[in-house]
């Protein structure tokens, strides 16, 4: 049992044995459960790595999401369980709890608060629960270090006795194993970013157990306490709340770095399915399912992408950051280029070696991705793979012409490819100067849907060739090739002229039929209309 | 438009050229639907694996 709280707050210098007693002495847990706990090693780390200074403890804190499990489960259980829960906020300067109380009295130094605000690293909602004690968490992530992206942030606002303080992170919270398991929380940290971005609802995890379950499956005869969730069970989940499931088969490590960038770069915390696997002893060991929330990657510039890839710039991701509810927030995975010895599918005497990804989760700990479940508003219609099979043909095409001189570039073109919004877009175009005059107010004026997907081609020196803009709500029959935005003017005279005589010359009539000819077409158009560039 | 850079292109595009483009167009556009198809059959999603829970 959690002991009272007695004092509204207190002010405690950080160091991991303090955090550990505080977990202890706040959850009403004990110390042998917390000290095993994996999340104390990885907030060892991560605290470290923040440089955290100082803990303020917010006693008698009411947290809506575990507020809707206690009613939803634990207020009906014979034990007296505490509906309240205890926040610590964490901070990167040093203060005593005399300068705190002179901020609430009102006779601190000027600008106090704006000093906490600027020193604030997030909190940690602790849980009363005698082991899975680590509630609502959001913390500051690693600074970027032009590598690090995390597109999935959005802003928290923080009440403290009266002060406001902000930070840009994504909810993560561990499983409670009673009304959430690990796909449960998986879901509930991705529909916090998609809660703000699509203006949803943000259900909590007892309700995301129950919208799950409503989809039965066979031999899971109960919802609560919850021993998982399959994946139909979790795309239902994502239809209830009014989202659309969008479920890609990631076992080719390519096909999911170039789907995770995609979406994720808009802002959508994806939800991936993992085996994990004991490899420290032969045969490796399948330890079972796991699901996490994808919440950032790291791209390598130095990375040789594999050949049939070699014109995306995803290709370059060699870690992704997530969520996992076993370990902590942003937990890195990294791709290593290590295999795992997996049970054959078709041959279950036969192992196969299989590509997999370096865990957070210690050594000999690995795991091979199975599934990516994008939560997507129903206008996103467009899957990713479309726009790609378009531009490997475009690409094929102008490599054909790099090869006979016919266009100047160094190298192959790299295909930066995402899904956007017509707003982030126009603002790109409107805060640079990559396009002017004319153009630029031709481009910015166009009418254009709210999602797109755009496909920017990079040249050697990483600046911008072409865009190439797909209209994602239309349907893939369509001709859901919006426009071209041209940048480099010499570039695109020669695709312009190239395109207008290729659609004069009987010789190249059947590539009028294939997926290239929607782009050379425009580029033909242009020619024609001898437009402005 | 630029007419002088539209002409020394025009004049590149010769025959020889036009019948090498046709030829890399050609083995291009083989390539891009083997691609395809071979990824479209690795993005297939098993059905069994939809029903089996995640439950670490």
């Amino acid at each position: 049992m959690s002991v009272a709280n007695s004092q509204p707050y207190e002010v405690i210098q950080y160091n991991i044995e303090h955090l550990k007693d505080l977990f202890v002495k706040k959850a009403g847990s004990f110390p042998h459960v917390v000290s095993n706990k994996s999340h104390l090693r990885f907030f060892d780390e991560y605290f470290k790595k923040l440089n955290t200074q100082t803990i303020v403890v917010e006693n008698n804190y009411v947290d809506r999401d575990f507020l809707e499990d206690f009613t939803g489960y634990y207020a009906r259980c014979f034990e007296d369980y505490k509906r309240k829960c205890v926040r610590l906020h964490f901070f990167n300067i040093v203060f005593t709890t005399e300068f705190f109380d002179s901020i609430l009295s009102g006779i601190c130094e000027k600008d106090a608060d704006k000093k906490l605000q600027s020193a604030y690293l997030g909190f940690i909602v602790v849980k009363p629960l005698p082991q899975t004690i680590i509630g609502r968490t959001c913390l500051k992530t690693y600074p970027p270090e032009g590598r690090r992206i995390f597109p999935s942030l959005r802003k928290y606002e923080v009440n403290l006795f009266g002060i406001n303080l902000y930070l840009d992170s994504l909810a993560f919270q561990e499983q409670d194993k009673v009304v959430a398991a690990c796909a449960t929380s998986a879901l509930w940290s991705a529909f916090h970013g998609t809660g703000k971005f699509f203006h949803h609802h943000i259900p909590s995890p007892v309700e995301i157990t129950k919208l799950a379950n409503t989809f039965p499956e066979e031999g899971n005869t109960r919802s609560l306490p919850s021993e998982g969730l399959t994946c139909a069970q979790m795309a239902y989940a994502i239809q209830r709340i009014s989202l659309e499931p969008f479920l890609i088969n990631i076992k080719d490590l390519n096909i999911m770095k170039t789907n995770v960038y995609a979406y994720l770069k808009l802002g959508i915390p994806l939800v991936m399915g993992i085996v994990l696997y004991d490899v420290s002893q032969k045969p490796h060991k399948p330890l079972g399912k796991h699901a996490v929330t994808i919440t950032g990657y790291n791209l390598d510039s130095t990375i040789l992408p594999s050949e049939s890839y070699s014109f995306l710039k995803a290709s370059r991701i060699n870690k992704i950051y997530v969520h996992d509810d076993q370990v902590g927030p942003f937990a890195r995975m990294v791709f290593d280029g290590k295999k795992v010895s997996s049970i054959d599918e078709i041959n279950e005497e036969k192992f196969t070696e299989v590509d997999s990804l370096d865990t957070s989760w210690g050594a000999g700990i690995r795991a091979i991705p199975e599934i990516l479940l994008a939560p997507l508003y129903h206008k996103i219609r467009i899957p990713f793979n479309a726009v790609r099979d378009m531009i490997r043909s475009f690409d094929l095409f102008i490599e054909s012409l790099r090869e006979l001189e016919l266009v100047v570039l160094s190298r192959r073109l790299e295909w930066d490819i995402y899904l956007t919004t017509v707003s982030e877009f126009k603002k790109s175009i409107f805060t640079s100067n990559d396009v002017v005059s004319d153009y630029r107010k031709d481009v910015l004026s166009s009418d254009m849907p709210r999602f797109i997907w755009r496909a920017t081609a990079l040249n050697s020196e990483n600046k911008k060739v072409l865009d190439l803009l797909f209209d994602a709500t239309d349907i893939e029959q369509g001709a859901f090739f919006l426009r071209a935005v041209e940048y480099d003017r010499d570039f695109a005279l020669k695709l312009r002229t190239l395109s207008g005589l290729l659609n004069k010359e009987e010789m190249f009539n059947k590539l009028k039929i294939e997926p290239v000819w929607k782009f050379l077409g425009w580029f033909a158009k242009k020619h024609e209309e001898n437009s402005v560039l | 438009m630029d007419n002088s850079k539209d002409m020394i292109l025009i004049n590149k595009f010769t025959v020889e050229i036009k019948n090498r483009l046709n030829e890399e167009i050609q083995k291009a556009t083989k390539f891009a639907k083997e691609e395809k198809s071979r990824l479209e059959k690795a993005s297939k999603i098993d059905p069994k694996i939809l029903h089996e829970p995640f439950t670490i």
